[in-house]
């Protein structure tokens, strides 16, 4: 094939790429996708919101050390308090705010810049997009919580700092994969009005539901997430339930992984089966 | 000039020798594009209706008022859109299954482009890495691809500071750096400037010669007339026509439309005309010497005005404005002739 000439002299040559195995293809858009959101948030906006995200519990667990400054900080229920407070700010309210705001538009950020339609052309295309953003939210979420947490913890005058650190670290991570995966799936299943529908459903089911002691929490992410933090932290369990094992089991640790992280593999496998057939509608559409 | 039938163009020679080793299995005896009795529907609107088609390899241009549906088809044919009723082949293989044919073909959407913060060499090298080539072989691509566009100078600006023009040029890249063999554009020339215009024109012509598939969506018939000859007429969801640009003309001509008149003798010329079988409405205007005549058989009413003008007292005509060129004219003509209306209503058309 002869190069393609241009009216101002400068030539298109044919393209000689020998072809690679399927898996390496998939793996080269992954990667592609992955470099590229990646270098989408190195702007001076994603920077200002990633540090803003983590100086707002850092700011928290600040102001409280102060107002708790001095002896009674040893205290086991003070102890206690601060190992919750902790909790409750990093693999529960930064990382799932984090995920809802970068897992849950993974599709309709493309849409509204119209630049879906370049990726549902390429072959394997649309899985590449959802799979390398999903990656990039969970690195620019569980990154947030972890320099959070790496900030927030010197703060407070914890028995065990480091392994409380090396904990909340642990399940910012495992809450990023989990959450991410969870509002990828609802971001890929509802075009319209997705973000609500994420928001509604933390709401309602993570924080509310998450909280009943039956066992429909145990379907939860925040269950699991509690669960571990309870093990690894040994704390003590609450004494006014019948049945505390409802708030946070004492099932090994790794059946609390492997549900997170195969509870998130299901949810990503359904929304990538999803996105590959799904006609979402564009702008130049008709 | 067939009415949504089955296209009559000779397809461009396609020589095997020339085909890329992955294009090995894509024989060029299998058509191009097959649309069997395909139809979409966005919920309860159709988009497209019933459209069967077989194209051999070749350049086409898809011409239709905005809103017909081009942009649907074209949606169909790269395998972003599936129809909700019958077929659509691209290289003998379902464009929405197939890996093979999606790399095959190149899109250019109509609609625009609007990163933010991310250059034309990143966005382009996602674009080729998508594909499934690496990040040295993407590389290398995109700096030949933003040469060849005219965008290499401005590669580290953000695309959202560029003009429609470029943007437009930068849609192109993508569309053609990973050498597809089908190159669908739609509305390519929205936003380009005459010499931008030009340029396109000409690079279309020789992606044409190079024996590459083009089909080229536009709502402006003379845009596209110098890049092809092969045209298919959409409107409403469905293909109305296939034929040369000549084709086009005469069938135009043939048909009952509207001619505008501008003449001092505006009274004489009615005079004459009202005689006349075929000319169906008079229609004289507020507009000073105007005169709308509705006319069943146009190229005879050109016969006489030619005569009357040329005459012993010849009739002045200071403006005639057809409705060649005029594609919603040409468009509602078809509806109409397709409908089997014997009466073709115009629009201003009064008597």
């Amino acid at each position: 094939m002869n190069p393609i000439p241009h009216p101002r002299g400068s030539v298109l040559a044919p393209l000689h790429q020998s072809i690679s195995p399927l898996l390496v293809q998939r793996y080269h858009a992954v990667a592609g996708v992955i470099a590229y959101e990646f270098r989408r948030t190195i702007t001076p906006w994603r920077i200002a919101l990633w540090v803003f995200m983590i100086a707002i519990p850092v700011a928290l667990t600040v102001t409280v050390a102060y107002q708790l400054r001095g002896s009674l900080s040893d205290d086991p229920n003070i102890q206690m308090a601060f190992a919750w407070m902790l909790y409750v700010l990093m693999p529960q309210a930064i990382t799932m705010l984090g995920m809802l705001l970068w897992a849950t538009p993974i599709v309709n950020s493309e849409l509204e810049s119209q630049s879906w339609i370049y990726s549902i052309v390429r072959p394997g295309g649309r899985q590449a997009m959802l799979l390398g953003k999903y990656v990039i939210a969970v690195l620019w979420t569980s990154s947030c919580g972890a320099v959070a947490s790496t900030l927030a913890v010197p703060m407070l005058n914890l028995a065990a700092p480091f392994y409380n650190w090396l904990a909340l670290v642990a399940l910012c991570i495992l809450s990023s994969i989990a959450h991410g995966a969870l509002f990828a799936f609802i971001g890929v299943m509802f075009q319209r009005r997705a973000m609500v529908l994420a928001f509604t459903y933390t709401v309602l089911v993570e924080v509310v539901l998450g909280w009943i002691p039956a066992v429909i929490n145990k379907f939860t992410v925040a269950f699991r997430l509690r669960s571990l933090y309870f093990q690894w932290l040994e704390l003590p369990m609450v004494d006014f339930l019948e049945n505390p094992e409802m708030i946070a089991s004492q099932t090994s640790s790794w059946i609390h992984i492997s549900c997170l992280l195969m509870g998130s593999a299901v949810l990503l496998a359904v929304a990538a089966w999803r996105v590959e057939r799904a006609q979402y509608r564009w702008q130049s559409e008709v | 000039m067939t009415t949504a039938s089955p296209y009559e163009h000779s397809p461009h020679e396609h020589s095997p020798h020339k085909q890329r080793a992955d294009l090995e299995t894509l024989d060029s005896r299998i058509p191009l594009v097959e649309l069997q009795h395909a139809s979409l529907m966005y919920g309860t609107v159709l988009g497209v209706n019933d459209i069967h088609l077989d194209l051999p390899r070749g350049a086409y241009a898809l011409v239709g008022p905005n809103g017909a549906g081009k942009s649907t088809l074209i949606g169909l044919v790269t395998g972003s859109l599936s129809p909700t009723l019958g077929h659509v082949k691209v290289f003998g293989k379902d464009p929405r299954r197939s890996r093979q044919v999606m790399r095959q073909i190149g899109l250019c959407p109509a609609a625009d482009l609007l990163v933010h913060g991310v250059t034309p060499r990143q966005w382009l090298k996602l674009q080729l890495q998508l594909i499934g080539l690496s990040t040295k072989q993407a590389i290398a691509r995109v700096d030949e691809t933003l040469e060849f566009v005219g965008l290499a100078e401005a590669q580290h600006r953000a695309i959202n500071t560029f003009s429609l023009g470029m943007r437009q040029r930068c849609k192109l890249a993508q569309a053609i750096s990973h050498d597809p063999e089908l190159l669908i554009l739609d509305e390519p020339f929205n936003g380009l400037d005459p010499i931008g215009r030009h340029q396109m024109t000409e690079m279309l012509i020789a992606w044409k010669n190079q024996g590459k598939s083009l089909l080229l969506a536009s709502h402006v018939l003379h845009e596209v007339e110098q890049i092809t000859q092969s045209f298919m007429l959409i409107f409403g969801g469905r293909l109305l026509a296939s034929g040369t640009a000549g084709e086009l003309r005469r069938l135009l001509a043939d048909l009952p439309q509207d001619i505008i008149l501008e003449s001092p003798d505006r009274d004489r010329l009615a005079s004459k005309l009202s005689g006349q079988p075929w000319v169906r409405a008079l229609h004289r205007t507020a507009a000073c010497n105007q005169l709308i005549i509705t006319a069943d058989r146009p190229l005879e009413l050109y016969q006489c005005l030619a005569q009357w003008s040329n005459g012993e007292h010849p009739i002045t005509i200071e403006r005639l404005t057809g409705s060649d060129g005029d594609i919603s004219t040409l468009f509602r003509l078809l509806v109409s002739k397709h409908r089997g209306e014997r009466a073709y209503q115009l629009s201003g058309a009064t008597s």
